[in-house]
């Protein structure tokens, strides 16, 4: 991955997602995710076919890197921003 | 090569960070200042700029004019809106003799994304009377929505490799179409120096079952009818008439194209240090032309333009064969034309023919007749530019003129003005339904919450759009068509995701209760590292 960062590894997260949907029609009904020893993520998903769900939304196809931000800022309050290319 | 002027004495524009500087009705201009190495140009109507509080292009645009080796200007199309990184509507080109750089955000996402037109045997009058019926083949033909699906079944990443090299050319030469299609085609179908190795095997995996599939968003198959002509030889040249119906089919490269910038984002990312750049934005992450990085994404992008090629003619040919059946006769290409693309072309620089790397991120190639890139039926009128406006409104057939400006570049559409959140928000869906039906425009494959995602009045005027562009003298116009009926991808709602009623269902083991079709039910682990 691109950069050791936070909001890289989310990035990475929803990739990982769109990919499956994409290439296999599969998308996550439950996601966990565990900070790894070496600084990592495991990332656990509960997969669904497309077709036992209902689309209601727009199909995600990637993850821009403008403006991607994930942490605290200076008062401590934590957020994260993703934009996601349909 | 028109030259970016420097600033005038023309009044500021109010309500934009970025000063802007009137210099002709359809022309405004960024000075340079700060890290820009070369001015920003819009052409645009006053009345098409953002407003106050509006997107973030005239910023992007100032942006882009702090590319290596980029030269003349920074140049914005009239249908300009907020991208990432670049502006949609905008053109950059970039001397590689002198450090100029490219940069997969030049192209956007969805490389290749462009825009084929049909021109069919049958009149808009004995269209009419089967309309439904037609729309109702189509929506059953056109494979569209999320996921994997296309109509041309590939036997597996050898035949993929021949869709990434030979493009529509391969797809004729297998049964999608035929020879005169290749003729009307940009490149004739396929550009020739892609290169499969350099395309990574998740854009492999996801390119595989999608070829011949329109995607969602805002592409689509819409049936149109020439409803005015206004330079009659050029239509006459381009296989138009009044009345006559055509096709108009507007998608990408699929996920394959979208990987693929992705993947060569990350890659530059990690190397711009090495050559000494930096970027305002992440997304305008670049390399060198000349550099391994550089030339590893040029020849991915053809790759994927080939696969957005294929895609189109797919579909095309598709199309083709419902008609064939009702009303009957044939469709000719009209022609095919990419407008997120970026290609090594030579435009005069200071009074000298450079090759320049010339990128073009919702804007539309608008070659000058006489171009020897022209096919020979086309020499004279000049390059066909296909203007899709937004639903239910019309679209243009332009011509490219001589002497066009912004290294021959033209506008791509209508341009974005309201966000899909907005559009949800503002605009209802299904009451959006009936206008269309009530105008005669037959809609397939679209929810009422796609249909409020791509409702006209989030986008620009396109009649607004096209006049600048021709004010601006990068075009000129030939015709223009009205909707008749259009097959619309499976959107839904405003959110860049697909909910599923599952999700809401799961227990906490993950698995929805009641749902045995589930799989994965221990998880299907990815491992994510930093």
């Amino acid at each position: 991955m691109a950069g050791d960062s936070e909001p890289d590894l989310v990035a990475a997260a929803i990739e990982e997602v769109i990919y499956r949907l994409d290439a296999y029609g599969e998308i996550p009904v439950a996601v966990a995710a565990r900070r790894a020893a070496d600084g990592g993520i495991d990332l656990t998903l509960h997969l669904a076919g497309l077709d036992q769900v209902e689309i209601t939304g727009a199909v995600p196809k990637a993850v821009c890197l403008s403006g991607l931000r994930c942490g605290r800022d200076e008062s401590g309050r934590w957020s994260c921003a993703v934009t996601i290319d349909v | 090569m028109e030259q970016a002027g420097e600033a005038g004495s023309w009044p500021a524009v109010r309500g934009t960070d970025v000063e802007l500087i009137e210099q002709g009705a359809y022309r405004f201009l960024i000075p340079r200042r700060g890290e820009m190495r070369v001015p920003g140009v819009i052409c645009a109507s006053r009345a098409l700029l953002p407003g106050p509080g509006g997107d973030r292009s005239l910023e992007q645009v100032a942006n882009v004019a702090t590319l290596p080796g980029i030269v003349e200007a920074s140049y914005a199309m009239p249908d300009m809106h907020g991208g990432y990184g670049f502006p949609i509507g905008g053109v950059a080109a970039t001397d590689p003799a002198q450090g100029g750089v490219v940069s997969p955000g030049g192209v956007g996402f969805d490389i290749s994304c462009g825009v084929r037109l049909l021109a069919a045997d049958v009149d808009r009058g004995e269209l009419v009377p089967v309309l439904g019926k037609v729309m109702n083949q189509l929506a059953a033909a056109i494979p569209r929505g999320a996921g994997r699906g296309g109509i041309w079944p590939l036997a597996g990443t050898a035949q993929l490799r021949h869709v990434l090299t030979g493009g529509a050319r391969y797809a004729v030469g297998q049964g999608h179409g035929v020879e005169r299609d290749l003729l009307r085609c940009e490149d004739e179908g396929a550009v020739t120096d892609a290169d499969p190795a350099q395309v990574s095997s998740r854009a492999v995996d996801r390119g595989l079952q999608q070829v011949g599939s329109l995607g969602s968003g805002n592409h689509f198959l819409e049936v149109q009818a020439v409803d005015e002509i206004y330079d009659g030889q050029a239509a006459r040249g381009f296989g138009l008439r009044s009345g006559q119906v055509c096709v108009m089919i507007h998608c990408g490269s699929r996920g394959l194209g979208h990987q693929i910038c992705g993947d060569h984002v990350r890659a530059m990312e990690k190397v711009m240090a090495r050559y000494g750049i930096t970027v305002p934005d992440r997304q305008l992450a670049c390399a060198p032309v000349s550099s391994p990085e550089g030339q590893g994404y040029l020849r991915a992008m053809a790759a994927a333009a080939n696969y957005g090629r294929a895609n189109r003619q797919v579909l095309a040919n598709t199309a083709r064969r419902v008609f064939a059946q009702t009303p009957g006769g044939g469709l000719n290409l009209v022609y095919d034309v990419s407008h997120n693309l970026a290609k090594i072309e030579t435009h005069e620089v200071n009074g000298r023919p450079t090759q320049l790397c010339v990128h073009r991120k919702g804007a539309t190639r608008a070659l000058p007749p006489g171009h020897p890139d022209l096919p020979p039926d086309l020499r004279e009128t000049g390059q066909p530019v296909l203007i899709p406006g937004s639903m239910g409104t019309c679209s243009y057939v332009l011509a490219g003129v001589p002497g066009g400006g912004a290294f021959a570049s033209t506008c791509h559409g209508a341009g974005r003005v309201m966000s899909r959140h907005e559009a949800l928000r503002t605009v209802n869906g299904s009451r959006l339904q009936r206008w269309l039906e009530s105008r005669g425009i037959a809609v397939r494959g679209a929810s009422a919450r796609g249909l409020a995602e791509e409702a006209p009045n989030a986008y620009k005027d396109v009649t607004a759009v096209v006049t600048a562009a021709e004010g601006a003298k990068l075009c000129r116009k030939v015709a223009r068509l009205v909707p008749l009926g259009v097959v619309k991808g499976l959107a839904g709602g405003g959110a860049a995701a697909i909910a599923c009623r599952a999700a809401h269902q799961r227990s906490p083991g993950g698995a929805a209760p009641g749902r045995p079709a589930h799989r994965g039910v221990g998880g299907d682990q990815g491992r994510v590292r930093r």
